[in-house]
């Protein structure tokens, strides 16, 4: 059974019919009920419950009021991503993008302007927060994609930094 | 006596509900108002007549003035409750009420303009020996004006919008070169949330704790306290932490304050339930914030302490009746907290989260109220506030309401958004918390915005391995589980 994990670690694990198969061990259990969004197992003498939600590769559990998601990928999946990860890093290239959606309430920076660290991009306003939008790093701004006024869907590209 | 039959009530969510039912057990009838999305709310369905908005926006629907009007018109209500946000601080909605011939369930307009200007409040409250926080008594003109004030009062200094509450168009600014630019930003905040942008500048109060005192006044001048709510724990200005008693008072103290909050409200001839909100400073002076006249979002702890339905009285007082009891005959009892649910990413400076929740389960049992909006299914919209639900718990002590708070909170599952549920369990377990010596700096001394362990439970790999079982294609049978973290901040992808 895998001990203690951290964030990126990475967990190989085969399905078996009473369980699942860890390089470490097994973790066994029976399935007693499984609906949409709730599963019911049984694990020694514990029937716990699970309140699960899938989303594609991702699988979100609440446990104890905490939300925890990890991704289930196969090694093919992993290859595409880490290739794709490392091509962004070598441009050093970042997309900023909303966190949510919102309205830009104001744009504070233009294309090839230098900026630092922690300097405010975009304000974007949700919920009626106004919430500054700032720069991961010391960059040049390449593009800015919104302006003052625009509604923005959540991920969407507002200012791109080289 | 004008005896009310029939309420329009001009809200939404947890608190359009709340007023329900309250309607409901006085044998009285409900009218909803609804925005298109939100058609499949249980508030919606659970009046006796709803009526659509038409349109999203807060301001086509739940702050439209003339459609609320023209609905109450319609259904035949006797009166309109506000609630609390949207209109419920707004004196020209009252007055159109009171014009359509209908009572509104709240203060005069007079009252509510009075104490809705911050600065015209503290000039008031001055007047009637209500200690105030040293600084402006007027909004600011211009930014020369603003940074000799600022200069006089000395940094670190707090820009209020004089039209202000919930912490909206407040920012703290610690010195001269950050000014202007907070200024802009609170004016446009300040614009945005309650069409008027006049600020002001008032001292910032290190280590404050807020605590805030409920009023209940009838129209014959009769007016008492129920008592206080400490409300110290709050991201962004905004509260998520609340209980009652505060382990700030002492009992004289707690008196000394009762009878400044009991002042406050004579100043401004208040009828109906109201707030009056104050800072303590780390020496324990006391000094009047502001009045909200209105329910307070937090008045369940209130009600679980004094066992006084809020919503019943504000009823009562609106159709003409005197309060039916003595400050005397208040008896509180017990120690009463609330967590405030809202659809939060804890992890990501507490912004907001948006979506359908999927799942929801909420907790049950001896002592525990929950005062939910939203079912599974429904939605978090970008529209309105992103609270979920308001769970409060009331026991006999103390430290059986925290260990009672944090039972509850594990038992809530809410699956689709990020919730506010890991910091408030953050809360009970703390230190300062327990020990009850903490202050508004709460989140920014002791939040974490990464969790000190993220131990993936066994839960997660039974779930992916009941997905994977179920459906998704398996190669070589062999999958690899990656643990993603939920705490990067994903606004930025290298």
């Amino acid at each position: 059974m895998p001990g203690f994990l951290r964030e990126g670690d990475v967990v190989r694990f085969k399905l078996s019919d009473d369980g699942i198969l860890f390089d470490s061990g097994k973790l066994k259990y029976t399935l007693l009920k499984s609906t949409e969004n709730r599963i019911l197992v049984k694990i020694d003498n514990k029937i716990k419950e699970i309140f699960y939600d899938a989303d594609r590769e991702r699988v979100s559990v609440m446990s104890s009021g905490v939300l925890h998601t990890i991704s289930v990928l196969t090694d093919r999946e992993i290859l595409l991503r880490e290739f794709i990860k490392s091509s962004a890093s070598i441009h050093h290239h970042s997309e900023i993008r909303a966190p949510m959606p919102g309205m830009v309430v104001k744009v504070s920076v233009i294309a090839g302007q230098k900026v630092v660290k922690g300097e405010t991009l975009v304000i974007l306003e949700a919920m009626k927060m106004e919430n500054e939008i700032r720069s991961p790093r010391d960059a040049e701004v390449e593009n800015v994609l919104v302006s003052a006024g625009d509604i923005v869907e959540k991920n969407q590209l507002l200012v791109s930094l080289k | 006596m004008n005896k009310i039959r029939k309420i329009l009530v001009a809200n939404r969510g947890e608190i359009a509900l709340r007023i329900m039912r309250t309607i409901r057990e006085m044998g009285l009838l409900s009218v909803a108002v609804y925005s298109d999305v939100d058609v499949t709310m249980p508030f919606v369905r659970y009046a006796d007549e709803a009526y659509n908005l038409k349109g999203n926006e807060a301001k086509d629907t739940y702050l439209n003035i003339e459609k609320l009007i023209d609905i109450a018109k319609l259904s035949g209500v006797d009166a309109i409750h506000p609630g609390y946000g949207f209109l419920s601080e707004n004196a020209d909605f009252a007055k159109s009420v009171i014009n359509a011939g209908l009572i509104f369930i709240g203060p005069q307009p007079g009252a509510i303009s009075s104490m809705g200007d911050k600065t015209a409040a503290r000039r008031l409250a001055k007047e009637f020996g209500v200690p105030i926080v040293p600084g402006m008594e007027n909004p600011v003109t211009d930014i020369e004006e603003a940074v000799r004030e600022a200069e006089k009062i000395g940094y670190p200094v707090l820009i209020k919008a004089a039209a202000g509450g919930g912490g909206k168009g407040m920012r703290i600014v610690r010195s001269r070169s950050e000014l202007e630019s907070n200024i802009s930003a609170a004016k446009g905040e300040a614009l945005s949330a309650f069409g008027d942008d006049r600020v002001y500048i008032e001292k910032f109060i290190s280590n404050p704790r807020h605590i805030e005192f409920q009023i209940l006044a009838d129209e014959y001048g009769n007016i008492v306290h129920l008592y206080e709510r400490e409300c110290s724990i709050q991201r962004r200005h905004q509260k998520v932490v609340e209980e009652t008693p505060s382990t700030a008072l002492s009992p004289e103290v707690r008196r000394e304050m009762g009878e400044a909050a009991v002042r406050a409200a004579m100043a401004c001839q208040y009828s109906n339930a109201g707030t009056v909100e104050f800072v303590i400073d780390d020496e324990g002076h006391y000094y009047f914030l502001e009045m909200n006249t209105r329910l307070q979002v937090e008045h369940p702890i209130t009600e679980l302490t004094t066992g006084i339905d809020l919503v019943k009285e504000q009823i009562r007082i609106a159709q003409g009746e005197k309060l039916s009891f003595t400050q005397e005959e208040v008896v509180k009892l017990g120690h009463a907290i609330e967590c405030r649910i809202y659809a939060e990413d804890v992890y990501n400076s507490f912004l907001p989260d948006t979506g359908i929740i999927k799942f929801l389960r909420e907790p049950a049992g001896n002592g525990v109220r929950v005062d939910s909006g939203v079912e599974s299914g429904n939605e978090i919209s970008v529209y309105y506030d992103p609270m979920i639900a308001k769970l409060s718990v009331w026991a006999r002590t103390r430290d059986d309401a925290i260990r009672k708070m944090r039972r509850a909170l594990e038992e809530y599952v809410v699956l689709g958004v990020q919730t506010t549920i890991p910091f408030c369990n953050f809360v009970m377990d703390s230190t300062p918390f327990k020990s009850g010596r903490y202050s508004t700096n709460f989140v920014a001394e002791l939040w974490n915005l990464q969790p000190d362990s993220n131990d993936i439970p066994l839960e997660a790999f039974i779930a992916a391995s009941v997905v994977l079982k179920s459906g998704r294609t398996i190669e070589d049978g062999k999958e690899t589980i990656k643990i993603k973290s939920k705490w990067l901040d994903r606004r930025f992808e290298e």
